[in-house]
């Protein structure tokens, strides 16, 4: 299958196990899928079969939740390892993987843990950027968690941590937008901003999904369809950025694979209406 | 705080709930740091127990919901993973119920976590360069004793007291009727392998049981043939037919 640039994808979904039947058997109208590298780390049997299968068919991306990019401990180079035989196995357009860290002291929490943005932290995943690359042998895109708390040291605005940390790696970012308009209401700033400070040609993909709102804060849970909100904010996003391959990532509760399909086609309008209101402003 | 100390802090703070040290660090504003705090604690327990859940599946029917998310919660905090990928998790919680006071009146609890957790590692083994009848028939017949062989990784050898396959097999129907399981304790050892792409059960005899153990770290053919206490050629025969069907064994030479 001839390779595209990330961003040329289109329009993905993130590949969930009750989904491979009516992938395998049908035609939904999806682009391309976003795996969990960790879930295919495995040396066979059938989930790496249904997986190979499918990526017959269609582009894919890996995306990674234990890279632990922000974490003190040293990178785990059994994990890299891994997930580099895994990526010379998919074939995919990137790796991604979040601005986190998942565990100190030889723990792995398996949640995405919030950095404090100082100039140490950025120096510190810089390198770390910087030495996952050379062992891959490929760039990395980084994705803005959701988070909920802030740190009284922090120095540096999460947009501008992010933009530094491209500039000075060449990793790409992985935009979600979701999780963006989550911390612009926990943390009390403007989604917008933050849209509009990312460096365009850095961005490789973007992430919607839907959240659960208790009023005083927000709760990521990526369990529900996008919200009114988030798919202003991704038109913005669009008419700002261009044409950027974009997902729909849910992770629990997930529906029949025809009503992400459908949510997924709300996605191509979308964008398409933002691009045409950016041709108008042009 | 150094970097390295905020995340001392942190992992202290999750698997604690004693803030004391992190607290002064978050920024506290319209709610405060601790309840900001309590969000990262409750997706750190939440998230690892719904782990264990989907991979002990039976285990968490036999407990009940309540029961078990305590004692996941529990485990989680005494023995949190260390694993890049959370279908590894788990490894020691069979042991971990075995040793719960509560569970003392229904061993047979952890015998089946026991066994799904078996289930998980032969499903996503290796797949390996098995021995095959070709392999066997290939060789001059003075080779035979000294082939070196080994256990597959597939191959995950569980022995039980209680009726555990029974168990397992009864809860893959919605609503399972547990009531027509004999519960009577009966020592047996199970096979689970996946010698294709479908997990295979199998109970057992002592001779095919002794073989396997015999063969779980590298050895010779011959060796692992005197170990196993098959009483003739016959029973040597049927153990090596079962090991060809299922793909159990590895060679060096295969």
């Amino acid at each position: 299958m001839a390779e595209r640039a990330v961003t040329d994808l289109g329009f993905g979904l993130g590949l969930r196990s009750q989904h491979y039947p009516a992938i395998l058997e049908g035609t939904p109208d999806v682009d391309w899928f976003e795996i969990i590298s960790e879930n295919y780390m495995v040396d066979g049997g059938r989930p790496l079969a249904k997986l190979m299968a499918i990526r017959e068919r269609y582009p894919m991306v890996m995306h990674g939740v234990s890279l632990s990019i922000g974490s003190t401990d040293p990178l785990n180079m059994d994990y890299l390892a891994r997930l580099k035989a895994l990526a010379a196995r998919v074939e995919p357009a990137i790796v991604s993987d979040h601005l986190c860290w998942t565990g100190v002291a030889g723990l792995n929490m398996h949640d995405l843990l919030p950095l404090p943005l100082t100039e140490e932290a950025l120096a510190h995943v810089a390198a770390r950027v910087d030495q996952v690359q050379s062992f891959l042998g490929r760039e990395l895109a980084l994705e803005n968690a959701s988070t909920y708390v802030t740190f009284a040291q922090d120095a540096i605005p999460e947009w501008e941590f992010l933009a530094e940390i491209a500039r000075r790696t060449g990793c790409r970012l992985l935009l979600d937008v979701n999780n963006i308009y989550v911390s612009a209401f926990n943390h009390d700033f403007r989604a917008i901003d933050y849209i509009d400070a990312i460096p365009r040609e850095a961005v490789a993909y973007i992430h919607l999904a839907g959240h659960e709102n208790n009023k005083t804060y927000i709760i990521d849970t990526h369990d529900h369809p996008v919200v009114g909100d988030v798919w202003q904010l991704y038109a913005h996003a669009i008419q700002r950025l261009g044409p950027v391959a974009t997902m729909i990532e849910r992770d629990d509760k997930i529906p029949p694979l025809e009503e992400l399909v459908q949510e997924l086609a709300h996605a191509r309008k979308v964008a398409a209406a933002a691009l045409k209101k950016q041709a108008q402003v042009a | 705080m150094r970097l390295a100390d905020l995340q001392g802090a942190y992992r202290h703070y999750l698997l604690t709930g004693d803030s004391a040290q992190l607290a002064p660090a978050i920024v506290a504003d319209a709610f405060d740091g601790a309840e900001r705090l309590g969000i990262y604690r409750n997706n750190f327990l939440v998230g690892l127990s719904e782990a264990l859940k989907a991979n002990f599946p039976v285990t968490l029917h036999l407990l009940g919901r309540d029961f078990f998310e305590q004692a996941a919660r529990r485990f989680v905090l005494a023995r949190p993973p260390r694993r890049p990928c959370l279908f590894e998790y788990g490894a020691e919680f069979p042991g971990y119920l075995s040793d719960l006071p509560e569970l003392g009146a229904l061993p047979y609890v952890s015998e089946v976590a026991r066994f799904e957790f078996a289930r998980i590692a032969s499903y996503n083994a290796a797949v390996e360069r098995y021995v095959s009848p070709d392999t066997l028939a290939n060789l001059p017949p003075d080779q035979l004793e000294a082939l070196p062989i080994r256990r597959a990784q597939h191959a995950q050898v569980v022995p039980v007291k209680a009726p555990v396959a029974e168990l397992w097999k009864a809860h893959q129907v919605p609503d399972p009727d547990l009531s027509v399981i004999d519960m009577t304790a009966r020592p047996q050892v199970l096979l689970v392998c996946r010698p294709d792409r479908a997990l295979v059960v199998r109970e057992l005899d002592a001779p095919a049981a002794q073989f396997l153990a015999a063969v779980q770290d590298e050895t010779q053919l011959g060796a692992a043939a005197a170990q196993c206490g098959a009483e003739d050629d016959m029973a040597l025969g049927r153990i090596i037919a079962l090991v060809l069907e299922l793909r159990l064994l590895v060679s060096a030479r295969a």
